[in-house]
């Protein structure tokens, strides 16, 4: 069956990608000037101590090594310490990626919902007045930084209003539902972050779907016009909105720093950022290695969905 | 398998996927409210900047952010505490006393202080956190690499810090100090319990301190502390819970104190003041002169070999603009030397400082000195912005380095890589110091066996005037002793300006008790209390 293979297949070429990736973190955080015993240690930490602490945390080894090392534990299943704090990396990581998938969740369910339909209302009222307003909008979306919109947003529905929360305190929520109401500045600030881009590219195909010649047909057979956008147009339509999906997946796990800053939520995109400055190898490391495991999954998605979108690629070759 | 079936399919394992995820949600999110519904505890929110990541720690031994000052601070005492003038004042020490020469300093310890594991505080504490900031590995403790104060306590014996009985202990040293209770009192003197150890303090922290880390980790949002029951103060800690949020966006904290999420903020960014001022349930709190901002240049390196050259870099510049312009008018100008003007033993010029600029004498200076318009000075200038206006007066140093005819080059470096990879590591650069008293306000880059030469400022005949100063009894006679050295630095040294900016905080009006300390390293939250 086509999918196992391509399952298969992609598995084999992700684990790959994810040994050279590792390989690409590991050699760039050597290379990178400055270090962790002084990042560690302060500012007015004298040369003993630093070589104090690379010995004691074993970093005078050659980088070959500790590699070596490291992914000796990867293969079964630990990720190692960090090297600042000594906790195990997957303590470390793991309740910010929980923060982060939910949110990345909340998010996701958002911009779905919110895609479609108001890229299919552009299509269809295709420069009308509905298309020309959303048109304008996704524009000024997207040429919105993500932090300007949250800082707006928060300005807005947080200050003024006082409808959400301005700091998500996720840790501290006490039932599902207030979590959700504590996310939902970010979750809509990443939704739309992600639909502008979505919008107008469902709004391109979709227009170019509904000018084909089956789409005439239909419409001259006396289908009705709702019909014929749900049932024959969008699914193909569907088809190059979904890489972009799946771009847009990889960048909620990983490139949400911005908005987590913004709402002082702590999730996996400031420890990332935060481990590089302190050059903490495994934590960097455990990150990198999730959200690269994320894109490929998301790729990974796109293409089965895209198989089961489009009949045609449906029967093995 | 029909198209439809499959859809069906991928739509159940989708929410199917889903479900598993909103069921993994974090265990707090789903923990029972507490239902003991007697007295409301006061949980007072508190927002902080500078989180240092996986670098948080709740040993003092060493604290390379912002973020660790805060939390020690929070969970320990010092032997004495210091006002914002450096006063010093009693703590854990209830009194003190030296001997005649000041070779010999007895200190007579509080009696009844727990730590926050229970066991009561006596002398072998004291002497364990001193040996232990000194050479942890010959204290006992060989978790950690050594201490960043090791370097500042160098004037102490590591054999002569001895328990006398349970509540005495002593220092003995080989030459007098006479202002020991002040240079001990540094940012790593903590007391801890004897044989603590790093890999253990580090996660839990156990002081004597007015709150009490619940299951610490070094990134959280928020960081909760409880209230320590048995606190020595009578009457403190006021609150019952104070939570730490690390917020980094300054415009986060302003919202976050305009609406009311937050009762403290420890740092609202100049920018910020303005739309703060006018809102009637937020209180704005200053702190005098605290940290400084100054450009160094290395003294025996050209051009700045040449004290003209350095006089040149002083007088090109309005000093007034700066605080007015850079920090809004939230600072104090300096007096190119490491002490603050407006401290009572600071030295003052007898008539009052030039502002500046002084375009005319610069150009003379430099004509002497042998630069000219055929002949111009080329300078680079290495800066980030790790306070705000480092970057803003850089550029007006530029601006007065082009009236006069030099080619000044601003080389800007990220903030994070900056004490790392350049500071002393380039001739001419910007710096900042915290706040500190004078001896090692003005021993700390200067003197000759300084670990971190800023200006590469080495005159035995300096560091003899210090270290007399640090011997004389007499306060009058020591501080005339300081105050040559302070006029040394600002007619020949290689520091540039000193100003000092204030520190703002602010507080919802509901909220009391927080008073922003000059000294960033310092956070006091034992009166903090707000009427709800």
């Amino acid at each position: 069956m086509v999918f196992a293979r391509v399952v298969l297949l992609r598995a084999l070429w992700a684990s790959a990608t994810l040994l050279i990736v590792s390989f690409i973190i590991f050699s760039a955080i050597e290379i990178l000037p400055g270090d962790i015993a002084a990042r560690v240690l302060g500012r007015y930490a004298t040369e003993e101590m630093k070589a104090e602490f690379r010995r004691m945390r074993g970093l005078d080894r050659p980088m070959y090594v500790r590699y070596g090392e490291w992914l000796y534990g990867v293969v079964q299943g630990d990720f190692g310490d960090s090297l600042v704090s000594e906790f195990n990396v997957g303590e470390v990581i793991l309740p910010k990626l929980k923060n982060t998938f939910l949110l990345a969740l909340y998010a996701f369910i958002l911009y779905i919902p919110f895609s479609i339909i108001l890229g299919s209302l552009s299509a269809v009222f295709r420069e009308g007045a509905v298309d020309t307003f959303l048109s304008t909008l996704t524009l000024i979306g997207l040429s919105i930084p993500e932090f300007v919109m949250g800082t707006l947003f928060a300005f807005i529905f947080g200050v003024v209003l006082g409808a959400f929360p301005v700091v998500v305190a996720i840790n501290m929520a006490q039932s599902f539902g207030e979590a959700v109401r504590m996310m939902t500045l970010p979750a809509v600030t990443l939704a739309i972050a992600m639909a502008v881009y979505a919008i107008r590219m469902l709004r391109d195909n979709l227009i170019e779907v509904l000018d084909s010649d089956y789409v005439r047909m239909a419409i001259l057979k006396g289908v009705p016009l709702p019909r014929v956008v749900l049932r024959h147009a969008l699914p193909n339509a569907l088809v190059p909105a979904l890489n972009v999906t799946a771009l847009n997946l990889a960048y909620l796990i990983g490139g949400v720093v911005v908005v987590e800053k913004v709402f002082a939520f702590p999730g996996i995109g400031t420890l990332l950022i935060d481990s590089v400055f302190l050059r903490d190898a495994p934590v960097v490391e455990g990150c990198a290695l999730i959200i690269s495991a994320v894109y490929i999954l998301a790729n990974l998605f796109a293409d089965v969905m895209t198989v089961v979108l489009n009949p045609r690629l449906r029967t093995a070759r | 398998m029909s198209r439809k079936r499959l859809l069906f399919v991928t739509l159940v394992a989708l929410l199917g996927l889903v479900s598993t995820i909103v069921g993994a949600r974090p265990l707090s999110v789903i923990a029972p409210v507490t239902e003991v519904k007697a007295a409301e505890p006061l949980i007072i929110k508190f927002a902080y900047t500078d989180p240092g990541g996986e670098n948080n720690s709740m040993d003092p031994l060493n604290q390379p952010s912002g973020e660790n000052h805060v939390m020690v601070n929070m969970s320990y005492n010092r032997l004495m505490d210091l006002t914002s003038n450096f006063e010093v004042v009693p703590e854990l020490a209830e009194r003190w006393e030296a001997n005649e020469d000041a070779t010999e300093w007895t200190f007579y310890l509080r009696k009844g202080v727990k730590f926050h594991d229970g066991h009561e505080l006596t002398s072998k504490d004291v002497v364990y956190t001193f040996q232990r900031v000194l050479d942890p590995k010959r204290a006992g403790d060989d978790t950690v690499a050594g201490s960043e104060g090791a370097s500042q306590l160098a004037f102490l014996n590591y054999d002569g810090i001895i328990a006398v009985d349970d509540y005495t202990v002593k220092f003995k040293m080989d030459a007098p100090a006479a202002e020991l209770p002040l240079m001990i009192s540094i940012k790593n003197t903590w007391i801890v319990p004897a044989g603590a150890k790093g890999a253990d303090l580090r996660t839990s922290g156990n002081g004597t301190g007015p709150f009490i880390p619940v299951d610490f980790k070094p990134v959280d949002s928020p960081h909760r502390f409880v209230k320590f029951q048995d606190y020595w103060e009578e009457g403190l800690p006021l609150a019952d819970e104070i939570h730490l949020y690390p917020l980094v966006e300054a415009a986060t904290r302003a919202q976050a104190i305009k609406s009311g999420e937050m009762d403290f903020v420890q740092i609202i960014d100049f920018a910020n003041i303005a739309e703060l001022e006018n809102d009637p349930n937020v209180t704005l709190l200053r702190s005098g002169p605290s940290t400084s901002m100054l450009g160094i240049m290395w003294v025996d390196t050209p051009p700045f070999d040449d004290n003209r050259i350095r006089q040149v870099f002083k007088m090109i510049y309005s000093k007034r603009e700066v605080v007015d312009t850079c920090w809004l008018g939230y600072g104090v100008i300096g007096d190119d030397n490491p002490i603050n003007p407006q401290m009572p033993y600071a030295w003052r010029p007898e008539e009052e400082v030039p502002i500046g600029p002084d375009y005319e004498t610069a150009k003379k200076l430099l004509a002497e000195a042998g630069y000219g318009p055929d002949n111009p000075l080329k300078v680079e200038f290495y800066v980030s912005e790790q306070f705000p206006g480092f970057t803003c007066f850089a550029q007006l140093l530029q601006q007065g380095a082009k009236e006069v005819g030099i080619d000044f080059q601003i080389i800007t470096s990220p903030v994070q890589e900056y004490w790392d990879n350049v500071w002393l590591k380039v001739p001419f650069m910007m710096s900042a110091h915290v706040q500190r008293p004078p001896f090692s306000g003005l021993s700390i880059s200067h003197a000759c066996n300084s670990l971190y030469p800023e200006t590469h400022w080495c005159k035995p005949e300096y560091d003899e005037l210090l270290l007399k100063a640090s011997r004389t009894l007499d306060p009058d006679e020591r501080i005339a002793t300081y105050r040559k050295a302070m006029r040394w630095l600002t007619e020949e040294g290689g520091d540039i300006f000193e100003g000092k900016f204030f520190t703002v905080a602010a507080a919802r009006s509901n909220c009391t008790g927080y008073v922003p300390d000059v000294q960033i390293s310092r956070f006091d939250v034992r009166r903090v209390t707000c009427k709800r």
